[in-house]
Parts: structure tokens; sequence; C-alpha cells
């Protein structure tokens, strides 16, 4: 009798302090089903890839997280700038900031100003180098930023550019002309073709002078200059130890300026609003070159007015490049930054990015948000046409392009360095804002009665585009070795 | 009642357990009764209570004073509308389509908006117009724009490039730098209008209204969250109508919140722990207390779905319930509305909801903490009790288990080492004392060999039945063939009985008892036994004592008798006749003659000890020889024998041994050395059994009385104790006795009797007169008799003297005697003090020595010298008393020579004086001689009135008698009637 109570009490014994146990071996993980930790992720998303990206998320939650404690929540913060500005006023403690989330996405210099103000952790520790090495070298090393192996960006989708067209429109305008859809492979033959557009559209008001149509527009102006640069043999940019190089090269930045801003005065080129993509809906302009996952606003139906909106079919084409150039293609797309935080919201972190970049829930993702898969296995089009994931016949006809893009290009993107965003702002509005300010008034001159030949000759003189080089080179040379 | 037997364990366990479950029960009770689980409720409600109150103050600080403040808003469209109404830019009917005047109206309009909207930091604005009846509206779409911020916290973004449009003409899209959204239409479907509330209810009720109240009083928040056509968002809004001045509504201006904006307003993880609660925005449409939820937040983690829950308020609406009573909201109301507004019949509440587990969840924590914790510490504590017990038990079970086997096996315990310090000091302590008793026992056993007597024992336990018992102990008692394993307690009794009754045996003077047992060659052996019994427990002890027996028995006899007689000695005869007095039967009448050899020590001295060594020889022969066989003969010391006739019949058949036996002493006859022949004589005293005493030492002490008696008078025969004479004899032995130790102890006493003046009858002189209170010794005779035997006369004259004196002293002091009174003194004639005693009278009375009168009693003879000595005595008074005058004694010749102050005239002159003319006759000579040479007559012993008359008249001049007062301790006062005698006599002269 006494035994047997001797035996229950060591049972009693032994059982505590294999709970104890338990509860150490628990600190090695300290992720807790019962006590879930909650991880904000801010993105800038919207419509559609909000949507892909907010399903995964409530997918994430209701598996993966609620096994191991993990409640995921994300919130868009409206485009990538704002979410930069947040992400880093949230970082420095800026009065009036929100909270620092555990996850927001940034592309590498924004993820590098967050790196400097020491916000950011290093993601290697926690990822085996199997696990790293499945991702697309260029895409991990992204965050390599002092070349020690370091992982502080992960990459979670990434996109390239390509050309857009309306097909239905094309088509009409080709079978009149003779256009061929080869002719807008190149940059080259791509501002012919717009011209000849512009020319074909204006001919069919004969009683009203200059209203031809605009064919193309550009989304992500600074990609156009830095990777045209970078075809035409140099690269805008160049950084070592964080520290920019300039090389803004007068000649190229010529064909650069040829071939955007002098068939954007004339018309043949457009852009209002803030996507291309608007200006396809409205009617505005027939094709152009932007990010493989803006595809996805790619309208069904052109309105251009209430009265006027007809559908539309869309085909997608590799993006056009310099001829002769050296084959680059854009590679962007923001990564995931993971801040600081309590092992605990790591772990989270961690585990939640994994999991999104599986090859099921990366090519789901692609396939709804026009991204590309971000790891060697899922960034196939193989991979994603097999994947049984539902396609929309927009993303069918994208993504192959893009993967192909990718894959058969050398992708490039800018390397991070101090107040790179600034820079490439001023890539972005420099050439543009001139270019609609100066459509402006040639648009006013040609309302005004003069031919498009006078109205534009003042924009397409030599000095016009070196007091445009010398005021762009000045705000550039700002930037360098800061 | 016997105390039930009870292990260690349990009597350890029990009152643990006792303890453990009270301290348990005494806790549950805290729990219970202590109010605690129910504060920590209330406490929780009030923590919701608060946070809510907070919140919805916030909320509706926010939608009251921000968000539904569009008055400027409105004004400034009002005016610009108005303006172009005037300038004729635009016509009511251009708001109907899509016009370049009403384009440019939403152009102008738009910055407006986006200022709005970003310092509202609201998700949406829009304005819709209308200039039509709102039902024929329904069939076209509506002009009219409507921005979305999805991001309305952060900063505005450059060229509003976080703005998209959801609604606006494409000439404004193409216009500006604001995307579309993927559900951007030109214009308002009537799904998006007219029938939408937002649209709807505040354009129709200010139309059919008349448009009296202000813009603001029409204003309306939704209480369904929509979504526009194409988008996936849902919201809520708040919207105006635009009324002209003049009354006409034009449209509808408006700003909307999604829902998911108004979640992030509502940090539902503020409510509860772990969020597991929620905000509840909800709408109490006809005051019926029934809530309509209209926005949730926070996860629905436990939560259902929202729209099936129902929820009702509490009748002071600051709480709500849900109908399944699973949930509980702490509500606070929204004022949206002024009283009698429009829509104030739209109740709005934010609650603060959760289900009433989580809510609860700290409290029933806490529960489960405490209930586990009464639960674990009474497992513990149980555990811990059962595992002390054991511990505390084994040790003590497993050392008595060793014992009893031990005590199987009759073997040294083998005590395992426990590890409790003082249970195995105990063990240790116990093997050492067992080890130390076998080593005793065998070293008992040892000794027992090696002593010089055989010794042999036993032990019985009655308790557990065992036997012990030496190898020898039978066969020393004389007994053999028993087998010693199988014996029993019983067995050995028994033996132990038959051998105490078949053996012969005497007690010895120690208590203990001494077995003589017959050895095979016919001699004894004594052996001495002892028992004890302690308890249960009996312990014999015999030893062979046979040679210090013998040696006893030898010492005894040689003791007993005497070496020259070869008679009884005084020890040998006292034992003899000790036992023979415990038998009366056997003594019947018995004779005790004492006999003292005559001569005995004239004989020594004479011819030497040899010789009286003979003589006591011979006389003892002679005592033997000529008395029965049963007669005790003694020599009791020197030249005294006793012979002890018993066994007879009468007192005559000893008498005739006795008278045979002196009739023999009377024949012996020796020579002499000198040749002469020599009688033996020897002096005898008898004394009788049963007659004169019962008791040996008195019959020895009445037969020796009686001896002295014949050895005082006529030696050489003998006389029959008589007790008479004894008696006297002791009588007279006694008086003395007590004679002596009066004078020892001064224990004598003085009485007084008063001497009166005849005069008048005052007291004159005390007497002091001696009382003696002893046993046998009263009388004064008696002691002035013994002190003139014993020639103790002056110890008797001292202490008359001294205690007299004290006495009387003791009286004056006391006022018992008046102070000019006299002392009488009896003092003895021929006696005196010595100087040094008259030197300490005087020293310790001087101041009564001058009243002091020295008595003298009449004798033979009186010493005049030495009386006149007495009256050397330093300052004496020099008063004599001359006593009994006329009782003999040649008086008259004292009383010349003494030349007395006082004479008293003798009581047997006194006596019938009355009635006698001669004693008159004395009297009258006596006073007529005394009178004239100045003497006082005293007359003492007045026992009647007639003598009293007498005396007074034959001129006595002191009276002392019986009559006027009898002596006493403390004196009398005179006797009243002798007092008139006395007056009434010389009343009568």
């Amino acid at each position: 009798m006494i035994r047997n109570k001797t035996t229950a009490l060591c049972l009693i014994l032994a059982m505590s302090a294999a709970f104890s146990g338990c509860a150490e071996k628990g600190a090695k993980s300290p992720l807790d089903a019962k006590n879930p930790v909650t991880i904000e992720v801010w993105n800038y998303y919207n419509g559609d890839q909000l949507t892909a990206f907010d399903n995964l998320v409530s997918t994430f939650n209701e598996s993966v997280g609620k096994e191991k404690g993990i409640i995921v929540k994300s919130s868009s913060q409206g485009s990538v700038n704002d979410l930069e500005t947040n992400a880093l006023a949230a970082i420095r403690g800026e009065v009036g900031a929100a909270e620092v989330p555990n996850i927001f996405m940034a592309y590498a210099d924004t993820a590098y100003t967050a790196d400097q103000l020491g916000g950011i952790v290093d993601l290697k520790p926690y990822l085996t180098e199997e696990e790293a090495a499945a991702y697309i070298d260029s895409y991990i090393k992204e965050g390599d930023f002092n070349g020690s192996g370091e992982i502080k960006i992960f990459p979670m989708a990434k996109s390239t550019e390509v050309l857009v067209l309306n097909k239905t429109d094309w088509d009409a305008f080709a079978a009149e002309t003779g256009a061929r859809i080869d002719d807008l492979a190149t940059i080259e033959g791509l501002t012919a073709a717009a011209q000849s557009y512009y020319e074909w559209t204006d001919a069919k008001t004969p009683d009203v002078p200059e209203d031809g149509s605009a064919l193309y527009g550009r989304d992500a102006m600074a990609n156009y200059i830095l990777v045209g640069s970078m075809q035409l043999g140099t690269e805008l940019f160049t950084v070592s130890d964080g520290k920019m190089t300039l090389h803004f090269e007068k000649d190229i930045v010529r064909k650069l300026w040829d071939n955007y801003y002098i068939p954007f005065i004339k018309g043949y080129f457009a852009a209002s609003g803030r996507f291309r993509s608007d200006d396809i809906k409205t009617g505005n302009i027939i094709a152009y070159v932007g990010s493989s996952s803006g595809v996805s606003f790619f309208p069904d139906t052109v309105i251009k007015s209430e009265q006027n909106s007809y559908p539309i079919e869309m085909e997608v084409l590799p993006c056009p490049a310099f001829l002769g150039g050296d084959s680059y293609a854009v590679q962007q797309g923001a990564g995931m930054v993971v801040t600081k935080g309590s092992e605990t919201e790591l772990y989270g972190c961690v585990e939640f990015l994994k999991w999104f970049t599986a090859d099921s829930q990366n090519i789901l993702f692609s396939v709804q948000s026009g991204y590309l898969p971000v790891t060697k296995t899922a960034n196939n089009k193989t991979a994603i046409l097999d994947s049984g994931a539902q396609i929309n016949p927009n993303m069918e006809k994208t993504l192959p392009v893009a993967v192909d893009t990718v894959n058969e290009n050398q992708t490039y993107t800018t390397k991070a360095f101090a107040d790179a965003t600034k820079a490439r702002t001023i890539l972005e509005y420099s050439m543009s804002d001139r270019a609609v300010q100066d459509r402006g008034i040639v648009a006013q001159r040609l309302a005004d009665g003069q031919s498009l030949e006078d109205a534009a000759s003042e924009f397409c003189a030599d000095a016009y585009f070196d007091e445009w080089y010398a005021e762009t080179l000045e705000q550039l040379q700002a930037f360098e070795n800061k | 009642m016997k105390k039930r037997d009870r292990t260690i364990f349990r009597e350890l366990l029990l009152p643990l357990i006792c303890v453990l479950v009270f301290e348990t029960l005494f806790m549950i009770c805290a729990i219970v009764f202590g109010g605690v689980i129910g504060k920590l409720n209330d406490n929780a409600t009030d923590m919701l209570a608060q946070q809510t109150e907070n919140r919805g103050n916030y909320l509706l600080n926010e939608m009251i004073r921000n968000w539904s403040d569009l008055e400027m808003l409105s004004d400034s469209i009002d005016a610009k509308f108005s303006e172009k109404l005037a300038l004729e830019e635009l016509t009511f009917d251009d708001l109907n389509e899509n016009s370049a005047g009403c384009v440019e109206l939403l152009k102008e309009i738009s910055p407006e908006l986006i200022d709005t909207m970003y310092s509202k930091k609201i998700s949406g604005i829009f304005v819709i117009l209308n200039a039509q009846e709102p039902n024929t509206a329904a069939a076209k779409s509506l002009q009219g724009i409507y921005l979305r911020d999805l991001d309305p916290m952060a900063t505005p973004s450059e060229r509003n490039a976080d703005l998209l449009w959801e609604r606006a003409p494409a000439e404004i899209v193409r216009s500006g730098y604001i995307a579309t959204d993927t559900g951007w239409k030109p214009g308002f479907s009537a799904s998006d209008s007219v029938e939408q509330d937002f649209f709807y209810k505040p354009y129709e009720t200010a139309y059919a209204d008349g448009c009296r109240l202000n813009e603001k009083d029409y204003g309306y928040w939704t209480t369904t969250p929509y979504s526009l056509e194409g988008d996936t968002h849902t919201a809520i809004s708040y919207s105006v109508p635009l009324i002209l001045e003049d009354g006409t509504v034009y449209g509808v201006l408006g700003i909307e919140l999604l829902t998911d904006y108004i979640n992030s307003l509502l940090p539902s993880e503020e409510l509860l722990d772990k969020k597991q609660g929620s905000y509840l925005l909800a709408v109490d449409f006809d005051s019926d207390r029934y809530l309509t939820p209209i926005v949730i937040s926070g996860d629905t983690i436990g939560l259902q779905d929202v729209t099936d829950m129902q929820l009702t308020l509490s009748e002071d609406f600051c709480s709500a319930e849900s109908a399944d009573k699973n949930y509980y909201g702490a509500a606070k109301h929204l004022a949206l509305y002024r009283n009698n507004a429009p829509f104030d019949t739209d109740q709005w509440y934010l609650l603060g909801i959760g289900t009433k587990r989580s809510l609860f969840a700290f409290s029933r924590q806490m529960q489960r903490i405490l209930f586990i914790s009464v639960v674990l510490t009474f497992i513990i504590g149980f555990a811990g009790i059962l595992y002390a017990s054991y511990r505390l038990s084994k040790p003590i079970r497993t050392l008595s288990e060793e014992v009893a086997k031990a005590q199987q096996d009759n073997s040294m315990p083998q005590l395992p080492p426990t590890g409790i310090r003082e249970i195995d000091r105990f063990a240790d302590s116990i093997t050492c004392l067992g080890r130390e008793v076998v080593v005793s026992s065998t070293r008992l056993l040892s000794i027992m060999d090696m002593a010089s007597v055989e010794l042999a024992g036993y032990e019985l336990e009655e308790e557990t039945g065992h036997v012990y018992v030496t190898d020898n102990y039978f066969s020393l008692l004389g007994i053999t063939g028993i087998d010693q394993t199988t014996l029993n307690i019983q067995k050995f009794m028994t033996l132990q009985e038959h051998l105490h009754q078949s053996l012969d045996y005497f007690d010895a003077e120690d208590g203990s008892i001494v077995y003589s047992v017959p050895q095979p060659d016919k001699s004894l052996r004594y052996l001495r036994y002892e028992h004890q019994q302690k308890d249960r427990r009996h312990i014999g002890l015999i030893e062979d004592v046979t040679a210090s027996t013998l040696e006893k028995m030898r010492i005894e006899r040689e003791r007993d008798s005497d070496g020259l007689t070869k008679l009884y000695a005084r020890r040998g005869f006292k034992r003899e006749a000790d036992r023979l007095f415990l038998k009366p039967d056997l003594l019947k009448h018995a004779g005790l003659l004492m006999i003292d050899l005559d001569n005995l020590k004239t004989t020594n001295d004479r011819f030497g000890h040899n010789f009286g060594d003979l003589y006591i020889q011979t006389a003892g022969r002679c005592f033997v020889e000529n008395t029965p066989e049963n007669t005790l003969c003694a020599r009791m010391s020197g030249d005294e024998f006793i012979v002890f006739f018993y066994g007879y019949d009468s007192r005559d058949e000893i008498r005739q041994k006795v008278a045979a036996l002196y009739r023999a002493i009377g024949d012996v006859e020796f020579v002499l050395p000198n040749g002469d022949n020599m009688g033996l004589s020897a002096s005898g005293g008898v004394a009788w059994y049963p007659e004169d005493s019962m008791n040996l030492s008195e019959l020895m002490k009445y037969a020796d009385f009686a001896m002295y008696q014949v050895k005082r008078s006529k030696k050489g025969a003998y006389r029959e104790f008589d007790i008479k004479i004894y008696e006297e004899h002791l009588m007279q032995n006694q008086n003395r006795m007590e004679f002596h130790k009066m004078l020892e102890t001064q224990d004598i006493n003085y009485f007084f009797q008063p001497i009166f003046s005849s005069a008048d009858g005052a007291a004159y002189a005390f007497e002091a007169l001696m009382r003696v209170n002893l046993p046998t010794l009263r009388s004064p005779e008696t002691v002035l008799r013994l002190a003139k035997e014993e020639g103790r006369m002056h110890d008797i004259e001292y202490l008359t003297l001294f205690r007299a004196t004290e006495c009387y002293r003791v009286l004056l002091e006391r006022g018992a005697v008046p102070q000019e009174a006299l002392l009488f003194v009896n003092s003895i004639a021929n006696e005196r003090m010595t100087e040094e005693e008259e030197q300490r009278y005087h020293e310790q009375y001087h101041e009564l020595q001058s009243r002091v009168v020295v008595e003298i009693t009449e004798a033979e003879h009186l010493d005049m010298d030495l009386i006149h000595k007495k009256s050397s005595v330093e300052n004496f008074s020099g008063m004599f008393a001359l006593d009994d005058y006329g009782s003999g004694y040649n008086s008259e010749l004292n009383l010349l020579s003494l030349k007395p102050k006082f004479v008293k005239v003798d009581i047997s002159i006194v006596r019938d004086v009355d009635t006698d003319l001669n004693k008159q006759q004395i009297i009258i000579n006596i006073v007529n001689y005394a009178h004239k040479r100045d003497m006082i007559i005293i007359a003492e012993g007045i026992e009647t009135s007639n003598e009293l008359i007498k005396v007074m008249e034959l001129g006595v001049d002191l009276l002392q008698g019986y009559y006027l007062a009898r002596p006493a301790e403390v004196p009398l006062s005179i006797n009243a009637e002798a007092l008139d005698v006395i007056r009434n006599f010389h009343a009568n002269e």
C-alpha cells in the first residue's frame, strides 16, 4: 500500500519535472498556439494585388498561423512611397508616426536607410543554407548590404516590365497601316510606330488638324532611364561602400530624350493620370510599358465617356529595348523587411515569410497579382502553368512573358545608396514632367493653329536639351558620394 | 479499556491528514465566501465599460466635430454652383449629364474635396449632383465624384498619389494625377446613388421637407455598410444634402469611412486580454433596445457572425447582452443627431463586447488557479504526509521487525542503519545494550561458575512464556531428569511448589528461605533461595550456603551455652524461653526460679577464681541434676542462674520441685582448699506463670525482686514473689524519683492564704504554702519526709524561699495582694541558705525583703545559732514567726529563745476553742505573754464562726483559717460571712 503511494508520489514528481522540462524546450521556439503573436505587415498593394495578398494572409491565419500561434494583420499603405515614408517615420520614432510594423515592404534603398537606422533584422540566422539557396540568387543578394551574406530583405514577389497592348485597337491600326507587332520590340521601333499611329488617328478626322492619338505611355520613367542607360552601356549609378558615383552620359541621355521627350511633346506618347493603365482605361493610349504586376489593373473596357465605351483585348509583349543595346531588364519589387522585435515576433515573421514564398503560395500570389515568384523552382513558366492555380487570361498572357524576361535578360536593379529614392525621383519626374509641361504648351500652340512642327520646334532644339541636361545633371550630382 | 494497537505510520498519518483536510476546507471556504471572484468580475466589466467610454468619446468627437462637420465645404460648393448659375456657365439640367459645365464644376471643387479628405483623415469623400426629382433620377446615372484614400492616417502623398478615383468623369481622371480604382466609373449608377441611403435619405428628406432646416440637420449616417458597384470595400458614410439658398436641393455631399478604417480606429485589443474583445458599432432604430450591428472591429476569434448576434441593451443603456447570454458588451451611446432631427430615431452605440468567457477569463483563471492550488496543495500535502510518515515509520518498522526476528532466533538483532540520526543512535544503543546484556549475562554465568559457592537461578516471563533456568538449578535442589527444553512456566511453578512442600526450610534473617536438601551421604545441603517478582517477571536465585550455615549454626550453639557450666547462657535461655512462651499449652503452669549464689565473691576472694569456677560448675550441675528433664537451666551471669519449670498443672507441683531442689542444694558440700567443708548456698525468688505474669521478662523481674528480698534478709533461702510488696516498693521508688525530678526542675508552686486583722478583717499578711502536683507525690509532708530521708532539706529551704518570694512578687505586680501586706514563708528551722544563695536572694528580692516573715516550725530541737544566722541575710526584716505554737516541742522554750515577732497558735489549740476552756486559757496566757512583749498573736486553722468569735474575744490579733479564706494560687478575699462576724463582734463591743 505504502509502496504504491510512493510510486504515485514519484510519478507526480517525475511528471512535474517533465512539465517544466517541456516548458524549457518550448523556449527554443517561443511560438505558442494558445497565446498567438500578432504580426503587423505593411504593404503598398492595391486592387487585385491587395486582394490576393489579403486572401493569402487569411489562408495563413486560418492554417499555419492558427496552428503555430501567429496572427498576421496586413494593411496597405496606399503607395510604395507612402509606405516607405511611414515606415521610416515609424522607425525614426517621429511625432505622430504609427508604431513600427513587424514587416514592411521596401525597396533596397529604403531597406538600406532603415538598416542604417538600426531598425531591421538580418534573417540569415533564421534560414538554413538550403532554404536561402532556394531563392533566386540576385533576389537574395539584394539585402546583402555589407557583403557579408546577410539577408536583410526577404524576397517576396518580384516584377519586371512588360509592354501591354490594347490589342483590339492595335489590331485596327495594324490592319490599316500594316504595322507589325514586332516593331514594338525595340524602343526605336516603338517610337516610329507611335508616330505612325498618331498620324493614322489624326487622319481619321481630316477636319480637325493635329488631333492624333498617342500610342504609348510609360510608367516608371526612372526604370526607362536606368535600364535604358544600362542597355546603352553605362550604369547610371554605380555604388561602392554605399556611395554613389554618377554616370549621366550626355549622349546616352540624349538618346533617351529623343525616344521619350520628343515623341511625347509631339503627342505620339502620352501620360495623364497616375498610371498608364488609367490612360488605357480612358482610351488615351493603347500600349504602355509598366510593371508586370500592374497588368492586373489593365481594364477590360475602354471608357472614353459614359456613352462611349467598348471592350478590349489585351496583349503582353516583352519590354522594348534599345536597338543593339545590351540585354538588360529591370528587376523590381519590394522585398519584405523585418524590423526588430521580440524573438516570438521574429519567429512569427520568418514563419510567415517562408510560408508565403513556398512555391504553391508564391505561384498562387503570382497568378493573382502579376508578380513573379522568387524561388528558382517557382519562377518557371511550366511550374506556374502546371501549378493548378486558377489563372485569369490576363495573367496567363503576362506571366510567361515576364518570366522569360527575367530568365533571358540580365536583370537590373539599382543598388542601394543614401537618398537613392530621391535620386530616383529626379529620374522619374525630371524628363516626364518636362514632357508633360511642354506638351501642354505644344497642345496650346496646336489649338492656336500652329503646325506640330512649329509648335514643337523650340523644344526639339539641342540647346533646350542641353539646358535640361545641365539642370538634371546638377540635381543628380547632389547625391553623388553622399 | 485497552488502547488499540496502532502503528507509528498511522499515528503520524492521521493527525497530519486531519490538519491538511482542515486547511483545505479553510482555503475553499476563503475562496468561496471571500467574495473575491465577484469583485474580479465587477472589475472586468468596469474596465470594459471604461475603455468603451473612452473610445466612444473619441469616436463621437471624431464623428461630430470632425467628420460630419461639412458646413464650410458645402457652403463653398454652394457658392461655386451659385456663381456658375449666375454666370450662366451652368444650368440645373447640366448637372444631370456629363456636360462640360458639370465637369468643370466638379473639377473646380475637387481640390477642396481632396483637402477636406486629407484634413479630416477620412477614407473617402463624394459629391453626387442631381437636379431632378429623386424618383426620376433612378433612370439615369448621376454625375459626381467619389474619391478614396486607402490610408487616411498617412500623410498626404505628393501629387495625391495615394488617392484613387472611384467615380469621376473621364475628363477629370485624365486631367489629374490620381489613379483610378479598378472599379472606376465615370458616373453614379442608380445602385450607387438613389438606391443608396447615403444619397437618398438626406436628399429625399430635405426635398420632401422643403428644406426648412439647415443642410446639417438633414445629415445622415448610414446604418448599413455598403459597397460601390465594382468595388470590394465596404464603408459607411455621412452625407448632407447640398441646398442652395433658395432651398433647391441639387445634390449630396458626403464623407466615407471604410469599415476597415473604422476598425483600425477601434483597437479592440485594448478591450480584453489576448485580443478577445471587439468593438461593435450598432444602432438601435426604434428605441426598442434591440441593436443592429453596423461594424465590428477586431479579430472575430470566438465571435460568431455579427448578423447572428442579437444584442439587447440593458435598461440603463450602459450594457448589452446577446440573446444567448454568451456575449456581454459595455455600451456607449453616441449622440450623433440633435433632438428631433430627421434621423434621430437612429440611436448609435459603441459596444465593447466580448464573450463572457473571455471577459471573466481572469476571474475564471483565478478560480482555476485557486482550485488547482487547493487541489495541488492537498495532493502535495497528502503525498508529503504519506511520504514523511512512510519515511519516518519505515526505519522504525524495519528495526522492530529485525528485533522481532532476532527475538525469534534468539540471536543478536542486526539493525540496519536508517539514515535518521536519532533512530540510528537509538538502534545502536539497543544493539549495544543487547550486546552488553549478552556479555554481562555470560559474564554472570562465568562468575557463577567461578563462585566458590554454587549458584543457580531462573527467570520466568509470564508475558512471553519464556523460561530460563540454569542447568544446575534442579540438580542443586536434588531433582534430576528435568528436560529444560520442554519446561514452561506452569510446569516450573508446579515443580517449585512441590520442592517447597517437600524440603525442610527455615527463614533466613534477610527474608530469604534456606532449604535443607538431604544429600545421598545423609548430610544436609543448605540452599539459600531468593525470589523476586517484577511486574510479570520472576527471578529466582539459589545459592549453596551449606558452609556458612553450618558455621553459623556452630557459632550460635556456642554463643547460646555457657562455657563453664554447659548450661544455656542468657541468649540461649532467652531463645528457648521465647520459643516456649509462644506455645502456652506447652507452658501450662510454670515457675521461674531466679537463683543467686551466695558468697561467691568472698569465695573468689578467699580461694581464687579457679575455686570460684568450680563453685559455679558444681552449682550448675546440681541444678541440672535435681530438676526434671524438661526444666530449662541457665546461667545468666556470674553467680546468677535461672531454673525454669514448666508444663505443670498447678503451682504446688512446682513448689514441690523447687523445694526438692533446695533440699539438694543444701546437701552439696565442698572441701575447701584449706580443708574445711563448705556448703552450697543460693538465694532464690520464684515468680509464677501465668499468675504473676505471662511475660517472660516480667517474670524474670519479679523473680529477681523476690530473690533480692531474700538476699537482703535471710540468704540461702527462697521466697515467692508478692505483688503487694513489689508495688509498695515500686511506689516508694516512684515518689523518690518524682521528688528528685521536682528538685531538678524546681517544679514547685506556692499558694497563698491570707491572714486577716481581727480588728477590721483586712488582709494583713499572706502565708506561702507549698503545693506539689506530681503523679504520686502530692503532699508537702511527703516532700519534707523525702527531703529529710534523702538529705535534701537544704534544697527545700532554698526552693521555698526563692519560689515563694517569686510567686508573691508576681502577685504583687499583678496587684493581687495589697502593697503593705507581709509574706510569711515557712523556713526549715535547721537549714539555711549558703551565703552565695543569700546574696542572690537579696539581689533578686531586696525590695520585698523587709516584708518577709520567716516562719519557723517547731521541731524537736531548734538550732538557735543557725536561726539567728538566718537573720544575718542582708536586709532581712528580722521578723520571725513561731509556727504551730502549742502543738508540743518545748513551745515556751522556743518562744523564749527565738523571740519571734509573731506567734501562730496551732490549729489543735484553735479547734473547738469556743467550747474548750483549757484551750481558751492557753490562748489567754500566750496573748498576755505576747502582748506584754510586743508580739502579735495569730490564730490559725479557724474553721467556724464560733471559733472566730472566741479567738477575737480572747484578744488574738490576726486570724487565719478556711473559714476566712482558703489558700489559693491567687489569694482569695475574706469570706463575707466571716467579715460580718468580725464586724458584728466589734459592733457588739
